[in-house]
């Protein structure tokens, strides 16, 4: 990471550093050799040669299946699966295989394997490009998921997913590909693994994750209520200690995801704090979610689908009223 | 070869033998209300795990299906690891996480319980193997269907890895006939389209399917890419064990093979019953040892290999 890197340049500067640190690592996806649709391979092929960048036709389920063969043959994958509507593609290799190898082998396999992929609405493209699938992922034993929020946590979590010997998808997203804002404590070089706190709060606790992550900062900001907003950077495994412990202060909790009702990941997190924290509360948790609809295309109907800051305002005081 | 003809075949002949009884074993076992699990027995196919494993080195690897017994025994697994994995023992080869469908081990990397499902992972092991070495997809004409047979055929036709995708097509896919699933008249038909050598070979010959292997294994090993291998072979056991439908065919590869040694080699039919009664004995103690000794899992390790040792 240096300053000034969007997000898509820090992750390619990490990966092309772990290329660089180790020749086990493989890249592969489609047109990866000519950098991928949003540049995030750019470069690597003339650096690391066509034996370790491997193009692949479109072919999702299979090129996930071979990234899972490249692991067990001893080599270290990152899959560019451009977006996370082809999850749906790939879920068997990502659900059946490499999320179980490493328990249904009883440890004699694991399956380090890394893939990057964007998600989120907000582009006009509709319904099978906009789409927030980590939620799934987040609910398959074995999976790991990171979502970072800035172009720092990018490059970290890129470094950080090499560093596992488990599957690891890092889920960014797309309305921050080109943002090179920085959040408080990029620079102190925090774990992905962990939430982190943003902004400091006495009043309501609000939990959330990547573009949202700088949509409440903005929408908080002159509020009169004293809002604590956390970022939770892994979506799986859970680490929900500092949230806890910001509701043992605030005793009141807003979770707001982007992700289709009823919201899979934010019920998640509401009945893992609901079991770990119910006596710190002193209201039901608000949870924020877009409609239980597919994406839509026109404008007006997507600008309505995605949260707004009048939302996060409004789930804010009603949490205090 | 390096054997006379008579004594290669009497070797084969055993081990054949040898991976019948241990399915035989497995199905009494089932039919006893012993060994669980959806038990998918290879019955029909031991001609052909015979002759490929006669071929491959130690270290080639195979990805198996979902009938994958016969492959992990032949590839020189302890029988008695595998037993116990079906048994759900936590000595068995995945400690019982595993179970029939899921077992997975070196040389043999892994069966599955998805049709088609590991047919990419051995193109993707196949650009990490070392020059020389090879990948064997190992899968049913019901995988031919899917599209991942098709787009794993493409990869690796593309990117030119050592792949030897081997058919072993035994007429049957689940519950229906190839002709219910395809209109397609051969599997062998789709080397031609992805423009990769192809064959087809009577699968319940040993010596036919050994020298078609070892001819396809020689330029795959040189670094000419992947060949297709079609091997016709019968389904013995219904689809599962238990189904109430005898959905089998014929082609038995043992009476191939002790028919050429007793009509052609001269060998004594008595000794080849002996081999068999011998072989059925040692399959069935293995089971009842297996049964009484091993021990279960405890469910307080439940977690216990959900992530990679040393990760959280």
């Amino acid at each position: 990471m240096s300053l000034g890197d969007n997000v898509v340049q820090a992750a390619r500067r990490a990966l092309d550093e772990a290329m660089k640190a180790d020749e086990r690592i493989y890249v592969l996806g489609e047109d990866v050799v000519a950098g991928g649709p949003f540049t995030l391979t750019r470069g690597l092929a003339d650096s690391y040669g066509t034996r370790r960048v491997l193009n692949t036709p479109i072919c999702e389920y299979s090129f996930m299946g071979a990234g899972i063969g490249i692991a067990l043959g001893g080599g270290r994958p990152f899959i560019d699966l451009m977006f996370d509507d082809f999850i749906t593609v790939a879920s068997d290799q990502l659900f059946n295989n490499a999320a179980k190898i490493s328990f249904m082998s009883g440890g004699r396999y694991s399956v380090p394997l890394v893939v990057w992929t964007i998600a989120g609405a907000g582009t006009r493209w509709g319904a099978h490009h906009s789409q927030h699938l980590e939620g799934w992922l987040a609910q398959v034993p074995g999976l790991k998921v990171l979502a970072p929020s800035s172009p720092a946590m990018a490059g970290a979590s890129v470094t950080a997913a090499f560093q596992e010997s488990d599957p690891v998808v890092v889920v960014a997203d797309r309305s921050l590909l080109q943002s090179r804002d920085v959040l408080p404590g990029d620079d102190r070089s925090p774990s992905p693994w962990s939430p982190r706190i943003v902004r400091p709060g006495d009043d309501v606790t609000l939990l959330t994750s990547g573009r949202l992550v700088h949509l409440a900062l903005e929408a908080v900001r002159d509020l009169e209520i004293s809002v604590e907003v956390i970022d939770l950077q892994a979506l799986a495994p859970l680490d929900l200690d500092p949230v806890l412990a910001s509701l043992e202060r605030t005793s009141r909790l807003a979770i707001l995801h982007d992700e289709a009702a009823p919201g899979g990941l934010s019920s998640m997190l509401a009945r893992a704090i609901y079991d770990a924290g119910f006596w710190h509360l002193d209201a039901p948790i608000s949870v924020l979610v877009s409609p239980g609809t597919p994406v839509p295309a026109a404008a007006t109907l997507e600008d309505a689908y995605m949260i707004s800051a009048e939302d996060i305002v409004r789930a804010v005081r009603d949490l205090v009223t | 070869m390096s054997k006379p003809r008579r004594e290669q075949l009497l070797v084969w002949h055993r081990e054949m033998v040898r991976l019948r009884a241990f399915e035989e074993a497995v199905a009494r076992g089932h039919r006893d209300g012993q060994l669980p699990g959806l038990l998918h027995l290879a019955m029909g196919g031991e001609a052909v795990t015979t002759g490929l494993f006669n071929c491959l080195t130690e270290t080639d690897r195979v990805y198996s299906a979902h009938r994958p017994h016969q492959h992990f025994v032949a590839s020189g697994v302890d029988p008695r690891l595998v037993m116990a994995e079906l048994a759900g023992r936590e000595t068995g080869l995945c400690h019982g996480r595993a179970g029939t469908m899921h077992l997975m081990s070196d040389r043999v990397v892994m069966g599955t319980g998805i049709v088609g499902g590991t047919i990419s992972l051995a193109v993707g092991h196949a650009v990490t193997q070392d020059d020389g070495d090879v990948v064997v997809a190992l899968f049913g004409d019901g995988a031919v269907q899917t599209g991942t047979f098709h787009e794993s055929m493409n990869l690796a036709a593309l990117w030119k890895v050592p792949v030897l995708f081997l058919c072993e097509n035994n007429g049957w896919a689940e519950f229906s006939s190839r002709d219910e699933h395809t209109t397609v008249g051969g599997v062998v038909r789709y080397g031609e389209l992805y423009n990769i050598p192809a064959r087809e070979v009577d699968g319940t010959d040993v010596e036919a399917v050994v020298e078609a292997i070892h001819a396809m294994l020689g330029p795959i090993r040189e670094g000419q890419g992947p060949a297709l291998l079609e091997c016709h072979i019968a389904r013995m056991r219904s689809h599962y064990e238990g189904d109430f439908r005898e959905q089998t065919s014929d082609g038995d590869p043992l009476l191939t093979i002790e028919a050429t040694l007793t009509e052609g080699l001269g060998v004594d039919a008595a000794q080849l019953e002996g081999v068999r009664e011998d072989e059925l004995a040692r399959g069935i103690e293995l089971l009842e040892s297996v049964l009484a000794q091993e021990p279960e899992p405890d469910p307080a390790d439940d977690r216990r290999f959900l992530y990679a040792a040393g990760d959280a």
